[in-house]
Protein backbone atom coordinates (compact mmCIF):
# COMPACT_ATOMS: atom_id res chain seq x y z
CA UNK A 1 0.00 0.00 0.00
CA UNK A 2 2.94 2.39 1.07
CA UNK A 3 4.46 2.05 -2.17
CA UNK A 4 1.43 2.81 -4.28
CA UNK A 5 0.34 5.74 -2.54
CA UNK A 6 3.92 7.06 -2.78
CA UNK A 7 4.26 6.98 -6.44
CA UNK A 8 1.30 8.48 -6.64
CA UNK A 9 2.05 11.19 -4.18
CA UNK A 10 5.39 11.63 -6.59
CA UNK A 11 3.80 11.94 -9.83
CA UNK A 12 1.37 14.33 -8.44
CA UNK A 13 4.16 16.32 -6.39
CA UNK A 14 6.47 16.20 -10.15
CA UNK A 15 2.91 16.67 -12.34
CA UNK A 16 2.67 20.07 -10.55
CA UNK A 17 6.02 21.34 -10.13
CA UNK A 18 7.08 20.51 -13.96
CA UNK A 19 3.98 22.58 -14.49
CA UNK A 20 4.93 25.55 -12.46
CA UNK A 21 8.42 25.24 -14.20
CA UNK A 22 7.00 25.91 -17.47
CA UNK A 23 7.67 23.86 -21.11
CA UNK A 24 11.08 25.02 -21.35
CA UNK A 25 12.01 23.20 -18.34
CA UNK A 26 11.40 20.01 -20.09
CA UNK A 27 12.91 20.77 -23.32
CA UNK A 28 16.30 20.16 -22.32
CA UNK A 29 17.42 23.54 -24.05
CA UNK A 30 20.95 23.86 -22.11
CA UNK A 31 23.54 21.22 -20.64
CA UNK A 32 22.60 22.72 -17.17
CA UNK A 33 18.64 21.99 -18.14
CA UNK A 34 20.02 18.16 -18.95
CA UNK A 35 21.87 17.75 -15.98
CA UNK A 36 18.68 19.45 -13.47
CA UNK A 37 16.18 16.46 -14.99
CA UNK A 38 18.90 14.17 -14.33
CA UNK A 39 19.04 15.69 -10.54
CA UNK A 40 15.35 15.72 -10.49
CA UNK A 41 15.21 11.67 -11.93
CA UNK A 42 18.00 11.11 -8.60
CA UNK A 43 15.54 12.80 -5.97
CA UNK A 44 12.54 11.45 -7.31
CA UNK A 45 14.33 7.90 -7.38
CA UNK A 46 15.21 8.01 -3.62
CA UNK A 47 11.33 9.43 -2.81
CA UNK A 48 10.00 6.63 -4.79
CA UNK A 49 11.99 3.46 -3.51
CA UNK A 50 12.97 4.77 -0.25
CA UNK A 51 14.99 1.93 1.39
CA UNK A 52 12.95 -0.81 -0.15
CA UNK A 53 15.03 -2.34 -3.37
CA UNK A 54 12.61 -5.46 -3.60
CA UNK A 55 11.68 -6.21 -7.52
CA UNK A 56 7.85 -6.06 -6.15
CA UNK A 57 8.38 -2.32 -5.15
CA UNK A 58 9.76 -1.73 -8.56
CA UNK A 59 7.17 -2.96 -10.03
CA UNK A 60 4.32 -1.63 -7.97
CA UNK A 61 5.84 1.85 -8.44
CA UNK A 62 5.93 1.33 -12.22
CA UNK A 63 2.70 0.09 -12.61
CA UNK A 64 1.38 2.98 -10.32
CA UNK A 65 3.21 5.40 -12.11
CA UNK A 66 1.71 3.71 -15.52
CA UNK A 67 -1.65 3.16 -14.40
CA UNK A 68 -2.09 6.84 -13.43
CA UNK A 69 -0.44 7.99 -16.61
CA UNK A 70 -3.00 6.61 -18.44
CA UNK A 71 -5.86 7.42 -16.49
CA UNK A 72 -4.98 11.13 -16.87
CA UNK A 73 -5.09 10.65 -20.76
CA UNK A 74 -8.22 9.21 -20.37
CA UNK A 75 -9.72 12.44 -18.17
CA UNK A 76 -7.85 14.65 -20.79
CA UNK A 77 -9.26 12.92 -23.78
CA UNK A 78 -13.20 13.50 -22.24
CA UNK A 79 -12.22 17.26 -20.34
CA UNK A 80 -10.59 20.04 -22.79
CA UNK A 81 -10.42 22.00 -19.64
CA UNK A 82 -8.13 19.36 -17.74
CA UNK A 83 -6.20 18.88 -20.95
CA UNK A 84 -5.77 22.36 -21.04
CA UNK A 85 -4.41 22.78 -17.17
CA UNK A 86 -1.80 20.12 -17.31
CA UNK A 87 -0.44 19.93 -21.07
CA UNK A 88 -0.67 24.09 -21.63
CA UNK A 89 -1.66 24.78 -25.42
CA UNK A 90 0.83 25.22 -28.13
CA UNK A 91 1.36 29.31 -28.90
CA UNK A 92 2.58 31.05 -31.96
CA UNK A 93 5.57 33.06 -30.76
CA UNK A 94 6.93 33.89 -34.50
CA UNK A 95 4.37 35.21 -36.70
CA UNK A 96 5.96 36.51 -40.45
CA UNK A 97 9.19 37.21 -38.99
CA UNK A 98 7.80 39.15 -36.16
CA UNK A 99 8.46 38.04 -32.59
CA UNK A 100 5.42 38.11 -30.18
CA UNK A 101 7.40 39.67 -26.98
CA UNK A 102 4.52 39.12 -24.86
CA UNK A 103 4.06 35.50 -25.18
CA UNK A 104 8.07 34.32 -25.38
CA UNK A 105 8.00 36.75 -22.50
CA UNK A 106 5.80 34.37 -20.50
CA UNK A 107 7.42 31.44 -22.07
CA UNK A 108 10.63 32.49 -21.14
CA UNK A 109 12.08 32.27 -24.80
CA UNK A 110 14.59 34.77 -26.22
CA UNK A 111 15.31 35.26 -29.76
CA UNK A 112 17.94 32.90 -29.55
CA UNK A 113 15.63 29.89 -28.90
CA UNK A 114 13.90 30.33 -32.06
CA UNK A 115 16.81 30.88 -34.42
CA UNK A 116 18.13 27.87 -32.92
CA UNK A 117 15.39 25.86 -33.54
CA UNK A 118 14.93 27.65 -37.16
CA UNK A 119 18.82 26.44 -37.59
CA UNK A 120 18.48 22.96 -36.55
CA UNK A 121 14.86 22.47 -38.00
CA UNK A 122 15.48 24.08 -41.95
CA UNK A 123 18.92 25.62 -41.96
CA UNK A 124 17.19 29.17 -42.06
CA UNK A 125 19.41 31.71 -40.87
CA UNK A 126 17.13 35.36 -39.99
CA UNK A 127 13.57 35.50 -38.63
CA UNK A 128 12.19 36.97 -42.00
CA UNK A 129 12.58 33.71 -43.18
CA UNK A 130 10.36 32.20 -40.52
CA UNK A 131 6.22 32.46 -41.11
CA UNK A 132 5.18 30.94 -37.79
CA UNK A 133 7.26 29.61 -35.13
CA UNK A 134 5.34 28.07 -32.45
CA UNK A 135 5.91 26.70 -28.56
CA UNK A 136 4.49 23.29 -29.06
CA UNK A 137 3.39 21.67 -25.33
CA UNK A 138 6.64 19.55 -25.50
CA UNK A 139 8.20 22.76 -24.81
CA UNK A 140 9.81 22.25 -28.11
CA UNK A 141 9.70 25.18 -31.00
CA UNK A 142 8.07 24.15 -34.62
CA UNK A 143 9.02 26.51 -37.35
CA UNK A 144 6.82 26.96 -40.40
CA UNK A 145 9.65 28.35 -42.87
CA UNK A 146 7.58 31.34 -45.49
CA UNK A 147 7.39 30.38 -48.39
CA UNK A 148 5.91 26.98 -47.46
CA UNK A 149 2.62 26.34 -48.92
CA UNK A 150 -0.63 27.90 -46.43
CA UNK A 151 -2.99 24.84 -45.35
CA UNK A 152 -6.74 25.62 -45.30
CA UNK B 1 -22.81 10.60 -39.98
CA UNK B 2 -20.54 8.44 -41.79
CA UNK B 3 -17.12 9.67 -42.05
CA UNK B 4 -15.48 10.13 -45.54
CA UNK B 5 -13.41 7.50 -46.20
CA UNK B 6 -9.26 8.32 -45.76
CA UNK B 7 -6.76 8.27 -48.39
CA UNK B 8 -4.84 5.02 -48.79
CA UNK B 9 -2.00 6.71 -47.15
CA UNK B 10 -4.09 6.63 -44.19
CA UNK B 11 -4.83 3.22 -44.27
CA UNK B 12 -1.23 2.48 -43.31
CA UNK B 13 -1.13 0.10 -40.43
CA UNK B 14 -5.23 -0.66 -40.00
CA UNK B 15 -5.57 -3.98 -41.35
CA UNK B 16 -3.51 -5.10 -38.62
CA UNK B 17 -5.18 -2.24 -36.10
CA UNK B 18 -8.53 -2.99 -34.52
CA UNK B 19 -7.84 -0.32 -31.41
CA UNK B 20 -7.62 -2.49 -28.00
CA UNK B 21 -7.56 -5.96 -28.58
CA UNK B 22 -8.57 -8.89 -25.81
CA UNK B 23 -5.09 -8.87 -24.60
CA UNK B 24 -4.51 -5.52 -24.14
CA UNK B 25 -8.16 -5.02 -22.43
CA UNK B 26 -6.97 -8.19 -20.24
CA UNK B 27 -3.59 -7.12 -19.15
CA UNK B 28 -5.17 -3.78 -18.23
CA UNK B 29 -7.48 -5.32 -16.11
CA UNK B 30 -4.43 -6.84 -14.45
CA UNK B 31 -2.97 -3.38 -13.77
CA UNK B 32 -5.25 -2.14 -12.13
CA UNK B 33 -5.98 -5.66 -10.33
CA UNK B 34 -2.09 -5.50 -9.20
CA UNK B 35 -2.68 -2.18 -8.11
CA UNK B 36 -5.72 -2.81 -6.03
CA UNK B 37 -4.13 -5.96 -4.74
CA UNK B 38 -1.40 -3.79 -3.42
CA UNK B 39 -3.65 -0.83 -1.91
CA UNK B 40 -4.91 -3.99 0.50
CA UNK B 41 -1.59 -5.48 1.35
CA UNK B 42 -1.41 -8.42 -0.60
CA UNK B 43 2.48 -6.95 -1.09
CA UNK B 44 3.28 -5.77 2.10
CA UNK B 45 1.81 -3.53 4.80
CA UNK B 46 -2.32 -3.09 4.25
CA UNK B 47 -5.18 -4.37 6.16
CA UNK B 48 -4.81 -7.80 4.28
CA UNK B 49 -1.55 -8.03 5.70
CA UNK B 50 -1.72 -6.85 8.93
CA UNK B 51 -2.01 -9.42 11.52
CA UNK B 52 -1.72 -10.28 15.22
CA UNK B 53 -0.68 -13.58 17.03
CA UNK B 54 -1.10 -14.31 20.59
CA UNK B 55 0.10 -17.17 22.81
CA UNK B 56 -2.42 -19.52 24.01
CA UNK B 57 -2.17 -17.85 27.65
CA UNK B 58 -1.55 -14.40 26.21
CA UNK B 59 1.43 -13.74 28.00
CA UNK B 60 3.30 -12.67 24.09
CA UNK B 61 1.61 -11.00 21.40
CA UNK B 62 3.25 -10.15 17.80
CA UNK B 63 1.99 -7.34 15.30
CA UNK B 64 3.00 -8.49 12.22
CA UNK B 65 2.82 -8.50 8.58
CA UNK B 66 1.73 -11.61 6.43
CA UNK B 67 3.31 -10.31 3.57
CA UNK B 68 6.82 -8.54 3.46
CA UNK B 69 9.70 -7.79 0.62
CA UNK B 70 12.69 -9.10 0.91
CA UNK B 71 15.61 -6.60 2.14
CA UNK B 72 12.53 -4.15 2.84
CA UNK B 73 12.42 -2.62 6.12
CA UNK B 74 9.29 -3.94 8.59
CA UNK B 75 8.71 -4.53 12.04
CA UNK B 76 7.60 -6.74 14.94
CA UNK B 77 5.50 -5.09 17.49
CA UNK B 78 5.82 -7.51 20.68
CA UNK B 79 4.27 -7.85 23.47
CA UNK B 80 5.33 -9.01 26.19
CA UNK B 81 3.67 -9.88 29.98
CA UNK B 82 5.66 -8.99 32.84
CA UNK B 83 5.47 -10.40 36.37
CA UNK B 84 5.15 -7.75 38.65
CA UNK B 85 8.34 -7.75 40.66
CA UNK B 86 10.40 -8.72 38.32
CA UNK B 87 13.49 -6.89 36.96
CA UNK B 88 14.05 -8.60 33.64
CA UNK B 89 12.23 -10.19 31.17
CA UNK B 90 13.84 -12.56 28.02
CA UNK B 91 12.53 -12.92 24.29
CA UNK B 92 13.55 -15.63 22.46
CA UNK B 93 13.60 -15.86 19.13
CA UNK B 94 14.25 -19.07 17.16
CA UNK B 95 17.32 -19.40 14.84
CA UNK B 96 16.25 -20.37 12.10
CA UNK B 97 14.50 -17.03 11.22
CA UNK B 98 17.27 -15.01 12.38
CA UNK B 99 19.08 -16.33 9.55
CA UNK B 100 16.80 -15.54 7.06
CA UNK B 101 16.11 -11.83 8.65
CA UNK B 102 18.57 -8.95 9.13
CA UNK B 103 17.72 -7.36 13.17
CA UNK B 104 18.49 -3.32 12.04
CA UNK B 105 17.34 -2.58 15.60
CA UNK B 106 15.56 -3.40 18.62
CA UNK B 107 13.81 -0.96 21.07
CA UNK B 108 14.56 -0.69 23.71
CA UNK B 109 18.00 -1.91 23.85
CA UNK B 110 18.14 -5.62 25.30
CA UNK B 111 20.80 -5.42 28.15
CA UNK B 112 22.26 -8.81 26.88
CA UNK B 113 21.86 -10.35 23.63
CA UNK B 114 23.42 -13.68 22.27
CA UNK B 115 22.45 -16.17 19.65
CA UNK B 116 23.18 -19.70 20.40
CA UNK B 117 20.52 -21.54 18.08
CA UNK B 118 18.49 -19.59 19.30
CA UNK B 119 18.49 -15.69 19.60
CA UNK B 120 18.08 -14.34 23.39
CA UNK B 121 17.43 -11.28 23.96
CA UNK B 122 16.92 -10.00 27.76
CA UNK B 123 14.95 -6.43 29.12
CA UNK B 124 15.39 -4.36 31.96
CA UNK B 125 11.84 -3.92 33.44
CA UNK B 126 10.23 -1.51 36.00
CA UNK B 127 8.90 -4.06 38.01
CA UNK B 128 5.37 -2.86 37.99
CA UNK B 129 3.93 -5.77 35.87
CA UNK B 130 3.03 -3.52 32.95
CA UNK B 131 3.24 -5.27 29.65
CA UNK B 132 6.20 -4.08 27.87
CA UNK B 133 6.45 -3.38 24.11
CA UNK B 134 9.63 -4.43 22.32
CA UNK B 135 9.70 -3.21 18.20
CA UNK B 136 12.40 -5.34 15.84
CA UNK B 137 12.94 -3.50 12.83
CA UNK B 138 14.36 -6.06 10.66
CA UNK B 139 15.14 -6.70 6.75
CA UNK B 140 13.65 -10.29 5.25
CA UNK B 141 17.05 -11.72 3.59
CA UNK B 142 15.18 -13.91 1.19
CA UNK B 143 12.38 -14.40 -0.17
CA UNK B 144 9.67 -17.16 0.55
CA UNK B 145 8.29 -18.50 3.31
CA UNK B 146 9.47 -17.08 6.93
CA UNK B 147 8.21 -18.36 9.98
CA UNK B 148 9.30 -17.77 13.38
CA UNK B 149 8.64 -19.16 16.98
CA UNK B 150 9.33 -16.20 19.60
CA UNK B 151 8.87 -16.90 23.25
CA UNK B 152 9.51 -15.79 26.20
CA UNK B 153 9.72 -17.21 30.42
CA UNK B 154 11.85 -20.09 31.35
CA UNK B 155 12.02 -22.84 29.33
CA UNK B 156 9.70 -25.23 31.59
CA UNK B 157 6.61 -22.28 31.18
CA UNK B 158 7.44 -20.63 27.81
CA UNK B 159 5.14 -18.81 26.34
CA UNK B 160 5.13 -19.06 22.66
CA UNK B 161 3.54 -17.49 19.76
CA UNK B 162 4.41 -19.10 15.86
CA UNK B 163 4.11 -16.58 12.69
CA UNK B 164 4.59 -16.75 9.36
CA UNK B 165 5.25 -14.65 6.34
CA UNK B 166 5.56 -14.40 2.98
CA UNK B 167 8.88 -12.39 1.44
CA UNK B 168 8.15 -11.81 -1.96
CA UNK B 169 11.48 -11.39 -3.95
Amino acid sequence: MDSVLRAAAVYLILLIIMRIAGKRTLAQITVFDFILLLIIGEATQQALLAEDFSIINSALVIATLVLLDIVLAMLKQRSKTLDRIIDDAPVVIVENGRLLRDRMDRSRIDEQDILVAARELHGLERLDQIKYAVLERSGGISIVPAGSAQST
Amino acid sequence: MPQPRSSPEAQLGLPEYRGHSPAEKIAFAALVSFIVAALLGLFGDGPLSDTKASSADGRIQVQYQRFCRRLAPQSLDITLATPPGSEAIELNIDGDYLRSVQITEVFPEPVTAMHQHTGRMRFRTDGSGRDMIVRVHLKPQRAGLLAARLSTGPPSQASTVELKQLAYP
